[in-house]
């Protein structure tokens, strides 16, 4: 984590010693975060390290036991703190609102057409009128090239094509902090490229992100922060490239090397090229 | 024989015709009372609250356990005995309710459980309350994994409003039959002709069910 400068924006979130568990099962131990306005962070790791557990602690799909965790201007603790009160309901929409969510399974709402799908949140939580909330979703669909179908059905989708209206149906609620888990892993490897650009797009125009990947090389590519997690917890993070080219660990460069290797399984020099499509699981 | 069959058919036809009425009705009363109370036992099934959840885990094995007819006289015989006496028609609405009510929580139940769990964790990360998500988001998905079961239930609440006949006083088809078939001593005639009064009903029930269920498949 960089150290706080006098000019540098305020952080957006602020996760510290957050512990999670799943019945005995601890899953998050002390894990801290910060993400400052206009931040890209990847969460890189094995599976089962608990990244995606530690974003849906971030929107609060999951409360933590112990930590505190700041998200904009709301206070949220573990529920075995001291003080501990339940967040309202109002609190979580609040929260909800501001903080998107991108699955990595898409989860469209199949029953729902694409337009119907962009414009639930907005009319439902934003309460926009449907008129308006449709140009909204309309004008988004456009962006990522889907404007022509706004009346199909999800099933009738490629899995790029889905994760690029999930990712409209985050963005129309016009949040203040995006969190992907995982976005690409479940499409077949010639699909993640136009999801991908998606996302650096939106990194250009200074969204704040919070991604969990496998992909080292978008990382590297988008990514300000990298924070690297094993065995529950985060083992180092820093730069991105500083943590993708020398990271600092021994755990880091085991893994670093392992999704390489797995990447580019003989020659050598098409590595980068490669881990952009093939480095899942 | 042939003869007198027809005869006899045709001479108790517009009875039957007048029960095929009331049947309906029975039906139409007892369906909605059994959906409407199963939805409340789902949700209480569901409930954050563990007393909610147990009160409705154990009100539907009581009544799943229970014989209708069992639930009938208890319904008509017994209140009356502790003083509160319902109209026959309102004890069969009462009772096929609460029989079928927590059937229909059943299928209710196992509908919701059956929408992946991703789908309440997209409406939720779009900030939709719980109850919002139930409505905009689950129930549309479930509706495909509870028209099946719960039509099928239907048909049985259909047949079991026969029961009636037992406790009088309601005018259904059975009753038509019954009284036809202490008339004329020919009981298979005009209890074969009851079955047949009964069986375009069940066939208009599924009918439209699964034209509903053709809807509901198209989208999903």
């Amino acid at each position: 984590m960089p150290p706080a400068t006098e000019d540098a924006p305020e952080p957006v979130i602020e996760a510290s010693r957050l512990c999670k568990r799943f019945g005995r099962n601890a899953v998050l131990e002390d894990v801290d975060l910060r993400v400052r306005l206009g931040e890209v962070v990847a969460i890189i790791g094995p599976s089962g390290a608990g990244k995606s557990t530690f974003l849906r602690c971030l929107n609060h799909l999951h409360a933590f036991e112990r930590g505190r965790l700041r998200v904009l201007e709301h206070e949220l603790r573990g529920t075995e703190e001291p003080g501990y009160a339940r967040p309202t309901s109002a609190t979580l929409t609040e929260i909800r609102t501001h903080v998107g969510m991108v699955f990595q399974t898409f989860n469209l709402f199949p029953h729902l057409t694409v337009l119907e799908n962009v414009t639930l949140g907005p009319t439902e939580v934003r309460r926009l009128p449907r008129a308006q909330a449709e140009d909204l979703a309309l004008q988004l669909l456009a962006r990522v090239g889907l404007r022509e179908k706004a009346r199909a059905y999800p099933r009738r989708l490629s899995g790029g094509q889905q994760q690029r209206v999930a990712i409209c149906r985050a963005l129309a609620m016009q949040p203040r902090v995006l969190l992907f888990d995982e976005p690409t892993s479940m499409l077949d490897p010639e699909l993640v490229g136009e999801v991908l650009a998606v996302i650096r797009e939106l990194a250009e125009e200074g969204m704040t992100m919070v991604l969990a990947t496998h992909e080292m090389s978008f990382a590297r590519d988008v990514a300000d922060t990298v924070v690297f997690m094993a065995d529950r917890r985060v083992v180092e993070s820093g730069p991105a490239v500083q943590v993708l080219t020398e990271p600092r660990e021994g755990r880091t460069r085991v893994f670093l090397r392992r999704v390489l290797e797995r990447a580019a399984p003989a020659v050598g020099e098409a590595a980068p090229a490669a881990a952009e499509g093939g480095t899942r699981g | 024989m042939l003869h007198r069959t027809l005869d006899l058919w045709g001479r108790y036809f517009p009875g039957y015709l007048r029960g095929t009425v009331v049947t309906l009705e029975l039906t139409g009363a007892s369906l909605a009372a059994a959906l409407a109370l199963g939805l409340l036992i789902a949700l209480a099934r569901m409930a954050p609250s563990r007393v909610l959840r147990n009160a409705a885990a154990a009100y539907v094995e009581v009544f799943r356990a229970t014989p209708v007819i069992v639930i009938l006289f208890v319904a008509y015989f017994g209140l009356a005995q502790m003083g509160l006496t319902l109209p026959p028609f309102l004890s069969v609405v009462v009772s096929l309710g609460a029989f079928y009510g927590a059937l229909y929580c059943e299928v209710y139940r196992s509908g919701v459980e059956s929408v992946p769990n991703g789908q309440r964790e997209a409406a939720a990360a779009l900030g939709l309350p719980p109850h919002r998500s139930l409505w905009r988001v689950v129930l549309p998905q479930a509706m495909l994994a509870i028209l099946p079961p719960g039509t099928n239930t239907a048909a049985d609440l259909l047949k079991d409003t026969s029961l009636v006949v037992t406790i009088s006083g309601v005018a259904d088809i059975m009753y038509h039959a019954y009284g036809a078939a202490s008339a004329t001593f020919a009981p298979m005639t005009m209890f074969v002709l009851a079955a047949l009064f009964y069986f375009p009903i069940y066939l208009l029930l599924s009918v439209v069910a699964r034209r509903w269920e053709g809807r509901h498949a198209a989208r999903n």
